[in-house]
């Protein structure tokens, strides 16, 4: 997990193996994918104090586990203007020697956000409204897509 | 603004009919035990050298916003 807040930012560390609780299947496209139900979120608790956090789906008890969670120092005006950074599922693709591997991707990708008096909207998926699809075409190949809030590329 | 934690988002993954328990602190579990080394500085590196280039290759910021974004990350390294 790399955590922008911070000075150190790769944080937790668990090997995969250890993520059999959190660790499901979910079918698309007429294949079966394993996949980690991850909800993170960040939002203002305190006057200029953010948090950051963190919850994977546990499975097994069927409710979400706290993993991880930051406050830090933040205004308003340095959370929401200028550069704040780019959130949503995206596979980066800057190499093109990549052969073989698995397929992977995201799917079923939602977003929350909160109105000016701090009220939450409902979950939706990915829409052209608040998200879009970027293809640079280098390394992998689309398996498929389901704009804005799905997709799966192998090599 | 402070304001409460989101509400948790639908389920989307296939689960029998019941409710969702109250979430559970796990970050004991989670958290790091080890100082960060030198491969975990350029593993972060390393990342952070990936956002620099998916910035340059966007296609709908201008080139002052690119700028502006990677000098910030760029901060970071």
């Amino acid at each position: 997990m790399f955590d922008w807040a911070r000075s150190d930012p790769w944080q937790t560390d668990v090997p995969f193996t250890s993520l059999d609780n959190y660790v499901t299947t979910m079918a698309a496209h007429g294949n079966s994918y394993p996949v980690l139900p991850v909800w993170n979120s960040t939002w203002a608790i305190g006057a200029d104090t953010y948090r950051n956090e963190a919850l994977l789906y546990n499975n097994v008890r069927s409710g979400w586990d706290l993993v991880y969670q930051y406050d830090y120092a933040a205004t308003d005006a340095q959370q929401k203007n200028g550069w704040i950074g780019s959130w949503a599922p995206i596979v980066e693709t800057f190499q093109s020697p990549y052969i073989n591997t698995n397929q992977m991707g995201a799917l079923g990708a939602q977003i929350s956000g909160s109105d000016s008096n701090g009220v939450w909207g409902s979950w939706g998926l990915l829409s052209p409204s608040n998200s879009y699809v970027r293809t640079d075409n280098v390394g992998f190949q689309l398996v498929f897509l389901d704009p804005n809030y799905a997709f799966v590329v192998n090599s | 603004m402070p304001i409460d934690r989101p509400q948790e988002p639908p389920l989307v993954i296939e689960q029998p009919a019941r409710p969702s328990s109250p979430i559970v602190d796990m970050r004991d579990i989670f958290a790091r035990k080890t100082p960060q080394t030198e491969e975990d500085r350029a593993q972060a590196r390393a990342f952070i050298d990936g956002k620099i280039e998916m910035i340059r290759r966007d296609p709908y910021m201008t080139d002052a916003e690119k700028a502006a974004a990677i000098a910030d990350i760029e901060t970071r390294r």
